[in-house]
């Protein structure tokens, strides 16, 4: 019995350990000064899974969190990106991030083709999800989802060569709040939560002390090998911070004014754990290091070169401080090839506009994608999109819309445009405000409805401002040295709050004071009327004194007869 | 701090209104949102500043400490701007032009502004301050917007509560007129009692200023888009009197901060009223009710000729008809309640008294209240003040409507003509009194009594004068308010060339005068069409009932 038992053991235990090697962890920070008074801090961990999306049912994972596994799995998803930010990333003076995500909550889905009902899962995937992250998710619906047909193409690897854009589902949620109770199920989902390694630093009292915050997931299938005939399963987890100094009252920084800690640790799961400090412009803005790093390292990349201090999470309790050397010294601010702002023109009650402006900083012309989803009570008007360039109409080359449906569906806006080489491009686009339902008014109604982000998306030729991931790459390391012929940006322009026409809600109490009033004035008059008889009464023209004799008569004879 | 700068001209054909600036702006942006709403502080930078005087530059040494201050907090939850303009209203307005429109094309006149550049959503309000001295007795707010709007009353309510906490008193800017300094001059000597001076004052700027429609600072062209705004301006102070400039930049704060922290937009339609006293006011709600007595008065009026008209028609002798019907005794019918005769004394005279009547029973009002109700004022400024303009409604609605109509020698097709003119001015004393209720009064205390006084000014009515009639007769009481307004806009404000662009001014102008442009426009059509369609046939019906008396001409 003891034989036979410990032989299963010795066989099933291998068995597992060999079934479940194939996925790896890794977990980066990477610590980048943003001009002369910002900090960008970007957690990223990944895991990989070497196994069949197709065929994985999710019920034993190792360190692919099963709670996420299961939803992707029941819902048929192919790919998946969920982000929740708070703040604005802003382009024109702190480049490109790493991941691009729109204020509030943001999701895209790609299902598999042999989805029956895209619509049905996708309203369950959001509730699902909603749960999961305690979000606000569960409020998306095919009211304000669209499907994109050129902005937003699988991002990992896919089995046919024709991409059907009918089973890609966008929506946003620009009033989501993110908070605490969204850290927390997102520490829970990493292999070491937040006990070891980078996700001890995910101190939320002190990561939202933040200028901009933003915790994302991306889970895509991606080719194995250069010869990408088996695929495996990639999720990405992500934290971006932007610290304002002089919130944190120093300009010099360390681990433990960033973050209230140390890294405790290293996660034992994890492959890799490797913390970076961009030193790019360390001679312009000096700051030393302590400890010194490991190593430095260079990334040559489009025609730009980095330099990065790289330490290695070691499993003690680690800090790290960088002290600025000399004075302040201005920096001055270079604008990335692209950026965009999104804001509402008009004023009143009636009619209004959308205004998105994309500045086009580089020496060539720019192809744009530009998508909007706009809610189905802001009607806008295609005739009257207009397209400028310093005064001079600019042609869209394609034009994709889908006009909304009152309660149904949103409008739908996606137009390719190609910039002129230093241009500023205005795309503006009229609506008109309408009138609600009194139900559908939030209990605040008169804080305004939001419109969603304006994406704008290119493939800029340098790499310049440019920090995101290489498309075939799944970690901040990937993206060292790592030159393409493109570099796919997708910007998201802030989003903007209208004022529809609100009733004045107290209206009732005031109905029915005015109405009490003018029931309580009316009754006395109206009861008079309905129960008195209108007489006429001849007048009487006897003098006085005759009057005055004639009542003291009465009374004599009155009394008299008592 | 986010920087940028607009350049604006105003090109008119007179050279001498030519204005140029930049506008500088700032925008500093929350730590915790996304760039969706904002608040403006607003320093309306002098044209013509003395460079060498420090008070020039004071109020945006203020603004910029403010800012300086409000960049450590971490704790914002909307953007602040920090906009300094030149140019008086033009750049401010060009400003908000800007912030809201598509830039416009070059064009040889008018406004040309550089676009924005820096956007920080949508403007939820702000102020606009205007510092002198660093000792400071008192805040003033001028609240005086374009066609009578006013910045929401929770705003004005909120900076009188802060400056309490500080013992500074509020006090409201009298735009136009000091009407107690008048009454002091002229009456003071004569009356027993002293005059409650702060309430006339106030109560009759706000009714002249919503009038007039005109803004007095800058936070006029904000107040235009709906954008609750208003300006602060220190008074001086001195050593025993004055505080430190530091108490009206911590009340600045105080009050940045609570429009920061609150989730709504100021949002109530208290927009539209009269200030009583800084803290009190007269909402829309509670003066609806005098303004429906002036509206009635008016109703009245063309319900009784309309009854006369119909009594005329269908009668033979129109003199001898009750209008009341045939079920009263025949003795009230031929009754001197009934019998329309000529008014004793004339026309003029009839006039003339009901005039009398009015202006003294408002003066003997105006005299209760300011001599003896001191402590009324004190306690009740707001119902005193819903009384009074109710007293004055019903009694124009007593006094002018029964007698006037009954009495005048009126007779067929003019008294139709009239009846049609009531009811047109019954609608539009009615619309304006939505818009703006000061006007209302003023228009209804001109057009009722000119309405019951205009005649036929020839035989024929409806024959071949019938254009002297529409031009003699009704427009009068129309056109009475846009002349009142204008003449106030030009001789009671100290210097409008200065105080007010050229721009700002036509703009408000043209505002204030479209309502009576519009209203001749419509009457015209509308009497046009009425007697196109309609007066040949009236004429034929009247025309019989005249035969038929024999004696009965117009």
């Amino acid at each position: 019995m003891f034989h036979s038992t410990l032989t299963t053991f010795l066989l099933v235990v291998p068995l597992a350990v060999l079934t479940y090697a194939f996925d790896t962890f890794s977990e980066e920070l990477l610590l980048k000064p943003l001009g002369n008074d910002h900090l960008y801090a970007h957690f990223q961990f990944a895991t990989k899974w070497d196994t069949d999306p197709e065929q994985e049912s999710f019920r034993h994972t190792h360190m692919f969190p099963r709670a996420l596994g299961e939803i992707v799995a029941r819902y048929n998803v192919q790919e998946l990106h969920v982000s929740l930010t708070a703040g604005l990333w802003m382009y024109e003076t702190w480049g490109y991030p790493i991941m691009d995500a729109a204020p509030g909550a943001e999701l895209w889905v790609w299902f598999k083709e042999d989805t029956e009902n895209v619509d049905k899962n996708w309203k369950e995937l959001a509730s699902s999800l909603s749960g999961l992250l305690c979000a606000s998710l569960n409020f998306i619906d095919k009211t304000n989802s669209i499907n994109p047909e050129y902005t937003f193409k699988p991002r990992g690897a896919v089995s046919s060569p024709t991409i059907n854009s009918t089973f890609v589902r966008y929506s946003s949620l620009p009033r989501e709040i993110v908070c605490t109770e969204n850290l927390t199920p997102l520490k829970k989902l990493l292999p070491c939560e937040a006990k070891q390694g980078l996700g001890s630093l995910l101190n939320a009292g002190h990561i939202y002390n933040t200028r901009y915050h933003s915790m994302a997931i991306h889970m895509r299938p991606i080719c194995r090998d250069s010869s990408c005939e088996s695929v495996s399963l990639e999720l990405q987890q992500s934290v971006s911070l932007v610290y304002d100094l002089l919130i944190l009252e120093a300009k010099h920084w360390s681990f433990r004014k960033l973050f209230g800690q140390g890294v405790i640790g290293r996660c034992v799961l994890a492959e890799t754990a490797t913390i970076y400090v961009d030193t790019t412009n360390n001679e312009s803005v000096p700051f030393q290091l302590k400890p010194d790093p490991d190593e430095y390292v260079t990334s040559f990349r489009g025609g730009y070169v980095h330099t990065y201090a790289k330490y290695d999470v070691q499993s003690y309790v680690m800090s790290l401080n960088a002290n600025y050397l000399g004075k302040n010294k201005v920096v001055l601010n270079s604008p990335p090839a692209i950026y965009a702002n999104q804001y509402i023109t008009g004023y009143g009650q009636e009619r209004g506009g959308i205004v998105t402006t994309i500045y086009n900083n580089h020496w060539s012309p720019l192809d744009v994608v530009f998508l909007q989803n706009i809610p189905w009570y802001v009607p806008i008007y295609l005739h009257t999109l207009k397209i400028d360039a310093g005064g001079v109409r600019i042609e869209p080359t394609r034009i994709h819309y889908i006009p909304g449906r009152q309660r149904e569906r949103p409008y739908h806006l996606e137009v390719l445009v190609k910039l002129p080489a230093r241009s500023i491009t205005s795309l503006s686009i009229d609506f008109d405000y309408v009138f609600l339902k009194w139900q559908e008014y939030p209990p605040d109604a008169n804080h305004g409805f939001y419109i969603g982000s304006a994406v704008v998306s290119t493939i800029l030729p340098l790499a310049r401002n440019y920090t995101g991931l290489p498309q075939d790459g799944s970690t901040i390391s990937d993206s060292f040295n790592a030159s393409r012929s493109g570099y796919l940006v997708q910007m998201r322009t802030e989003s903007t709050v209208i004022t529809l026409p609100t009733p004045d809600f107290s209206m009732p109490y005031n109905v029915i004071c005015l109405a009490c009033t003018v029931v309580a004035l009316a009754f006395g008059p109206l009861h008079n009327i309905t129960t008195k008889r209108l007489i006429l009464i001849v007048k009487d023209n006897e003098h006085f004194i005759v009057k005055l004799k004639n009542k003291v008569v009465g009374i004599w004879t009155r009394r008299t007869s008592e | 701090m986010e920087t940028y700068k607009q350049d604006f001209e105003w090109v008119d054909s007179d050279p001498f209104f030519r204005v140029n600036g930049s506008n500088i702006y700032g925008i500093l942006r929350s730590q915790r949102a996304h760039s969706v709403e904002s608040l403006v502080l607003l320093v309306s930078y002098e044209q013509n500043a003395n460079f060498s005087d420090w008070r020039s530059h004071l109020s945006v040494g203020v603004a910029y400490e403010l800012f300086r201050y409000f960049k450590s907090l971490k704790t914002l939850s909307r953007d602040f701007i920090l906009l300094v303009t030149e140019g008086g209203d033009v750049g401010v307005q060009a400003w908000l032009t800007g912030y809201h429109y598509f830039p416009l094309k070059p064009s040889p006149t008018g406004l040309r502004y550089s676009p924005i550049r820096g956007y920080a959503g949508e403007l939820l309000g702000g102020f606009s301050i205007d510092v002198r001295s660093l000792l400071v007795s008192g805040l003033q707010l001028s609240i005086a917007g374009p066609n009578g709007i006013q910045p929401n009353s929770d705003l004005l309510k909120l900076i009188s509560s802060m400056s309490e906490e500080f013992n500074l008193h509020v006090s409201i800017e009298k735009q136009l007129i000091h009407s107690a300094a008048f009454l002091h001059e002229y009456l003071g000597a004569y009356l027993p009692f002293k005059l409650s001076t702060d309430f006339f004052d106030l109560v009759v700027n706000m009714l002249l200023s919503q009038i007039t429609g005109l803004p007095n600072g800058p936070h006029g062209p904000f107040l235009n888009l709906n954008i609750p705004f208003v300006t602060v301006r220190t008074l001086e102070g001195t050593k025993s009197n004055g505080v430190d400039i530091l108490y009206f930049g911590r009340i600045i704060e105080k009050v940045m901060r609570v429009l920061d922290t609150v989730e709504e937009k100021l949002h109530q339609s208290f927009f539209y009223y009269i200030l009583v006293t800084d803290k009190h006011f007269l909402p829309l709600s509670l003066y609806f009710i005098p303004a429906l007595f002036f509206f009635l008065s008016v109703s009245a009026l063309s319900l009784g000729l309309w009854l006369h008209c119909i009594s005329l028609i269908g009668r033979a002798n129109p003199r001898a008809v009750n209008p009341a019907g045939d079920h009263l005794p025949k003795n009230l019918t031929e009754s001197r309640y009934f019998k329309p005769h000529e008014p004793k004394g004339g026309l003029a005279f009839s006039l003339i008294a009901g005039q009398l009547r009015v202006s003294f029973f408002l003066a003997g009002l105006s005299i209760l209240l300011a001599g003896f109700s001191t402590l009324l004022l004190l306690h009740f400024p707001t119902s005193v003040c819903t009384c009074t303009f109710a007293s004055m409604g019903l009694f124009s609605a007593l006094v002018s409507v029964p007698r006037w109509v009954f009495r005048s020698p009126l007779e067929g097709n003019w008294r139709l003509l009239k009846y049609l003119t009531a009811t047109c001015t019954s609608s539009v004393v009615l619309g304006i009194f939505f818009l703006n209720f000061p006007l209302g009064v003023m228009v209804s205390l001109v057009a009722i009594p000119l309405l019951l006084w205009a005649r036929p000014l020839a035989e024929d009515v409806i024959g071949n004068k019938l254009v002297s009639i529409i031009f003699r007769g009704h427009l009068y009481p129309l056109l009475i308010p846009p002349v009142l307004i204008t003449a106030t806009e030009k001789f009671l404000r100290r210097s409008p060339t200065e105080d007010l662009s050229l721009f700002t001014r036509a703009y408000y102008l043209l505002g204030v005068w479209s309502l009576p442009l519009v209203s001749f426009l419509l009457w015209f059509l509308f009497y046009s069409s009425v007697i196109i369609l309609f007066c040949p046939r009236i004429s034929i019906k009247l025309k019989k009932v005249i035969d038929f008396n024999g004696n009965n001409g117009v």
